[in-house]
């Protein structure tokens, strides 16, 4: 392919690496389309390796279609044995930007972590709870609102500029979770998808 | 049975052909450059963020770092093997490794340690993971697999070493770098035929008013919704046809091209720049040696460019 002098290649190392290639090209081509019959089938030949080396990627970027505005509404307390309030719970916001431009790269990372918490309901109960309790220590409840601000049709935006307006935008609250920090069992979940 | 065997051994050559042939070395070595200095400076930003990300103390404790992932995606293996007071230090090198492969120093082994503690750090905590360190992942990988470091490496220079010309491992890891190239964008866009935005012609949209995805308040392209739609279906169209579009030598520089576009455009508009650069930069090793070259020149001296 290029001007360097050909090396004389040995037969068998060329043996050995064509079966190692055909083996990742397979990881590669089915483990990108891991939903498949074909990638469930061979499940146990490929995830092995490919789970290894991070080929279980199915490279959809903005797809199927890109993702909405969403953030964290949580709400931190602080109570005594009978509930009385300790101090002012605190309210606060994930990612503290909430639906606002962000460009530092750092702050970036940390609203993508938040993006991909938030869209499993089993992560932000298990993960960002016990981390808002770690994160305010003497907190004895957190109370998250898992909330998402639809971004506009184009259709809509044509007709009627004031639905971009994003500080009036409507939010509409998916989900409700209430942690307690000292009791890891007294979850609650609420539903309130619309 | 004659023309079978002679038909085998015909796929053979052009099998070992294409995987197994001389590769440009230098070109190799301008992607290690672009490719190293890009994760260099990615991973140097993120030094500060370590405890949050990567530590007890922060979002993500080691015991959880499986249960984020789904259990299909879960590794066999998990290579963190450090203790949260060593996070700083393993992040460091890790980082070091990037900047000294930039350089052309370490090899194939520094590049397979590089590699560990990628995935390492990825499989500790895989909810921080943009894309860019995912496709990095892989495109390090198959650079370790290569003798990027012969060419354009200071360690070369030190030791007045003279260059070699590439073996079948360097051949193998140069092809794995261009496959995988290939299948990203095609399953990329074949993931967004699903989405019924992306048929209308309006995912861009979709992007482009979400103010946790721009840099900057771009709702003023509601006025030319015919470029929303453009460039939404050119998304498409470049992303599914860069495949065969790229292996033909006719229209390889206009889809290279418009990949150099494509990304600017993200990069600008989403701040993505890393991304940018770590999908441009194997565009090199589509390219001739002596543009490369040609290109070289104009940046570096050119007692180095003519090694």
């Amino acid at each position: 392919m290029m001007n360097q002098p050909e090396k004389p290649r040995s037969k068998w190392l060329l043996i050995i690496l064509s079966l190692f290639l055909v083996y990742h090209l397979t990881v590669m081509v089915v483990l990108a389309n891991s939903g498949s019959f074909l990638a469930r089938s061979l499940t146990p030949y490929l995830i092995p390796y490919g789970n290894l080396i991070q080929m279980n990627t199915t490279w959809n970027f903005f797809a199927p279609d890109p993702a909405h505005t969403m953030f964290v509404k949580y709400r931190v307390e602080f109570t005594d044995a009978n509930g009385a309030d300790l101090k002012e719970p605190l309210v606060g916001f994930i990612p503290p930007e909430k639906k606002h431009i962000v460009i530092d790269s750092s702050k970036r990372r940390f609203l993508y972590a938040m993006r991909f918490l938030l869209l499993d309901n089993n992560r932000m109960q298990t993960i960002l709870g016990p981390w808002l309790c770690r994160e305010n220590p003497g907190a004895t409840r957190v109370i998250m609102e898992n909330r998402l601000v639809p971004i506009p049709n184009l259709d809509q935006a044509l007709l009627d500029s004031t639905v971009l307006d994003q500080e009036n935008a409507s939010e509409t609250t998916m989900m409700n979770f209430s942690y307690n920090c000292g009791d890891k069992n007294e979850d609650e979940v609420r539903d309130e998808t619309h | 049975m004659k023309l079978i065997k002679a038909a085998a051994l015909g796929a053979w050559q052009g099998w070992t052909k294409f995987w197994f042939a001389p590769v440009s070395l230098f070109n190799l070595a301008v992607f290690r450059i672009v490719f190293c200095g890009t994760l260099f400076l990615m991973y140097l930003s993120r030094q500060s963020d370590v405890t949050l990300y990567f530590t007890d103390l922060g979002i993500l404790p080691k015991s959880m770092s499986s249960s984020v992932m789904l259990e299909f995606y879960r590794p066999l293996i998990h290579f963190t093997f450090w203790s949260d007071a060593w996070v700083p230090w393993v992040h460091g090198f890790f980082v070091l490794s990037l900047l000294l492969l930039c350089l052309g120093i370490g090899g194939r082994a520094l590049g397979l340690i590089a590699t560990f503690l990628h995935i390492s750090f990825l499989q500790r905590n895989y909810s921080i993971a943009f894309g860019a360190d995912q496709i990095s992942v892989l495109f390090l990988f198959y650079l370790s697999m290569t003798q990027s470091c012969e060419k354009l490496s200071l360690a070369k220079k030190i030791r007045h070493a003279e260059g070699v010309s590439s073996d079948a491992f360097s051949s193998m890891g140069y092809r794995l770098i261009q496959v995988q190239l290939c299948v990203i964008y095609a399953f990329s866009g074949f993931e967004k035929l699903k989405g019924s935005s992306w048929w209308d012609g309006t995912a861009i949209w979709t992007v482009l008013a979400n103010t946790q995805m721009v840099t900057a308040d771009l709702t003023w392209l509601r006025h030319v919704p015919i470029l929303i739609a453009v460039i939404s279906f050119s998304t498409i169209v470049f992303e599914i046809y860069f495949t065969p579009l790229v292996w033909n030598l006719h229209t390889r520089k206009y889809i290279l091209g418009l990949g150099v576009l494509f990304h600017t455009g993200i990069a600008v508009l989403m701040a993505l720049y890393s991304f940018g650069f770590v999908m441009i930069a194997p565009y090199l090793l589509f390219l001739n040696q002596e543009t490369v070259k040609k290109w070289a020149r104009k940046i570096l001296p050119a007692s180095i460019v003519s090694e």
